[in-house]
């Protein structure tokens, strides 16, 4: 019944994530011989510029990269499943949208109290950031849940998702209108996604956000099977569908906004790695695609902030390029190639 | 046909009203006063024209949407809308409602009848497994284990379908429509398959269909649902010894249209009094 491709998919994937981790932390604007990278590792290093570098600035950036890129693709995940659409994302609760109207709020109107004094004061993923997106995205997330709890179908969730993000991306649209140039400069940067702006502080937060985020999505397994089929097909084999769709949406929410706050928006990945997961392990159940999601997630980040450190000067690539330029590719190569190679009688 | 102790009551329905509730007006009511009862081992089909409330009345009766009044009881348990799991223990639904998922294979599909019973990553264990083995023997479709669902015929489907429904182990089918969208030979086998799985497994079996031949031939009992809400009962020699289906079917105001459906009605008996 299990496919035969199961047994080596995962340590596979499991050994690809190591090499990327350590790629990620090999990998920089400043360059190291192996020795050098191995010494610090193995604590046998005396280079203090070094160790700053590996422990202090590219380990927290590989664990960002980590936590956003699972994460997000668990999200992506559950709303692929529980909106039963393969467009759907992380982002389609409108979720990212209130976080970026938080920043905006904050980055323009403390412009025009403030002076561009107070925007230059706040360094790029200061405190300020990461709590006026958290404040963003809450809003959000309590006014959908809200609304999930009186609503009784889950299209209408997400029309109301995705018209709620068009109506806080216009509020954020003319804000940028009203403001100058430097301070929508500031704006956008952040929306261009970065996770070497969190540091080891933000990550005693954020680690126990995902991780708590990513046990809830792997609990919830058995009732993504179910709704696969349909909600009435779910609820006759006893899945209370309700209860399911806001536990779904209070994770997706609670960490995508988490994620967001910290890195700013990063797009793609929620939206294509389950189809990467899905086009490898040839399967839509949920007990082996939801780690392979997050192991496919946590992969991709890691290669895309590898990727974005290539021009090898201290310009670093916005990493929501990176995955959309380099990521887009490789899915689509792989969904077509699977899609060829599909050979459906094996009985 | 020797269907053992005829006499338990697998379903009951007392004074049920069948609708749709609207907020702040009155409620829209398809039927009202529904006493009905089903014993084991029975198939019982449902018919009716269009817009009749055929599809309210098995989603009322499964559970999937709240009585406007009255009760529903499975074996002597109160069916409530609001207890999908205790439901899924006592009765199981096939539903029209088209399954749109790539690289899930029959086997996977069938074993989500199993969710009420399976633990929390919902395994199957070697209980589930045989179960959806002679699930799938009994609907003939052994060797297709491995066969991705979305890629099987309609009649394929359905077989599978009603396996799902079969693992689920509750003493009451209901399936709504299980013969729309089929070819003849496929619609004469699922039904033939319906009545068999009654009478060697003992489930009680409740179908609505269009297919009013079939289900003549198939049923135990029929239950005709008028416009209007009104709904006759009967074997079916009962109901065709008098004017029952003329009166449920005629509902068109086309007075040729009325005629073709007599006429229908006139050959129909005709050919199963010849039988």
């Amino acid at each position: 019944m299990t496919s035969k491709r199961s047994g080596w998919i995962f340590p596979v994937l499991a050994g690809i994530l190591i090499l990327a981790f350590l790629g990620d932390l090999l990998f920089g604007s400043v360059r190291l011989s192996f020795k050098d990278f191995s010494d610090v590792l193995l604590g046998k290093s005396d280079n203090q510029n070094m160790d700053y570098i590996i422990w202090s600035l590219r380990l927290p950036k590989a664990i960002t990269a980590i936590l956003a890129g699972s994460g997000l693709a668990l999200c992506g995940l559950l709303m692929q499943t529980l909106f039963r659409n393969p467009l759907a994302g992380p982002f389609v609760l409108g979720i990212s949208s209130g976080a970026s109207l938080g920043v905006a709020l904050l980055v323009m109107a403390s412009s025009w109290f403030g002076g561009n004094a107070l925007v230059q004061a706040l360094p790029y993923g200061h405190w300020g950031m990461v709590i006026a997106a958290m404040a963003g995205a809450l809003a959000v997330m309590l006014f959908v849940i809200l609304v999930s709890v009186r609503v009784a179908d889950s299209v209408s969730i997400l029309i109301i998702g995705m018209m709620f993000g068009s109506a806080t991306g216009a509020i954020v649209s003319l804000l940028q209108y009203f403001s100058d140039p430097d301070t929508v400069k500031s704006f956008l940067v952040w929306t261009f996604g970065d996770i070497s702006a969190v540091t080891a502080p933000h990550l005693k937060l954020l680690t126990p956000l995902v991780i708590a985020g990513i046990f809830a999505g792997l609990i919830l397994r058995k009732p993504l099977n179910a709704l696969l089929l349909g909600e009435n097909h779910a609820r006759v084999i006893g899945v209370n569908v309700k209860r399911s769709r806001i536990v779904i949406i209070l994770i997706t929410s609670l960490l995508t906004g988490a994620i967001t706050a910290f890195t700013g928006p990063i797009a793609f990945v929620g939206v294509a790695v389950p189809h990467l997961a899905r086009a490898i392990l040839r399967t839509s159940d949920h007990r082996r695609l939801t780690p392979a999601t997050l192991m496919c997630g946590a992969i991709i980040m890691l290669i895309c902030d590898i990727l974005a450190q290539l021009p090898a000067s201290n310009q670093v690539l916005p990493i929501n390029t990176v995955t959309a330029i380099f990521g887009a590719p490789v899915v689509i190569w792989v969904v077509l190639r699977n899609r060829r190679g599909r050979t459906p009688v094996e009985s | 046909m020797n269907r053992p102790e005829p006499d338990i009551i697998v379903l009951e329905s007392h004074d049920l009203a069948i609708g749709y509730p609207y907020a702040g007006s009155s409620p829209l009511i398809l039927a009202r006063d529904l006493h009905l009862t089903m014993e084991r081992g029975q198939v019982i089909g449902l018919l009716g024209p269009n817009g009749s409330g055929k599809s309210t009345l098995l989603r009322t009766l499964a559970g999937l949407q709240p009585t406007i009044s009255g009760l529903v009881k499975v074996m002597g348990q109160t069916i409530r809308s609001n207890q999908v799991r205790q439901t899924a223990r006592m009765l199981s639904v096939v539903l029209t409602d088209r399954i749109d998922v790539r690289n899930l294979t029959v086997f996977q599909l069938v074993s989500m009848g199993r969710y009420p019973y399976t633990d929390w990553l919902g395994r199957a264990g070697s209980n589930d497994h045989d179960r959806i083995r002679t699930a799938l023997e009994q609907v003939r479709l052994q060797s297709y284990s491995n066969r991705f669902f979305n890629e099987l015929s309609d009649g394929e489907q359905q077989r599978t379908l009603l396996a799902k429904a079969l693992v689920q182990d509750t003493p009451l089918i209901i399936l709504d429509e299980p013969t729309a969208h089929l070819d003849l030979p496929n619609r004469i086998s699922i039904m033939r398959l319906l009545r068999t799985l009654a009478d060697e497994t003992g489930k009680s079996i409740l179908f609505s269909t269009h297919d009013l031949d079939l289900a003549i031939h198939t049923a135990d009992h029929l239950w005709l649902l008028q416009k209007g809400g009104v709904l006759l009962k009967g074997t079916p020699a009962e109901l065709m010894a008098g004017e029952a289906f003329e009166n449920t079917f005629r509902t068109g105001t086309d007075e040729a249209d009325q005629n073709i459906v007599s006429d229908y009605f006139r050959s129909l008996k005709k050919r199963s009094l010849e039988e």
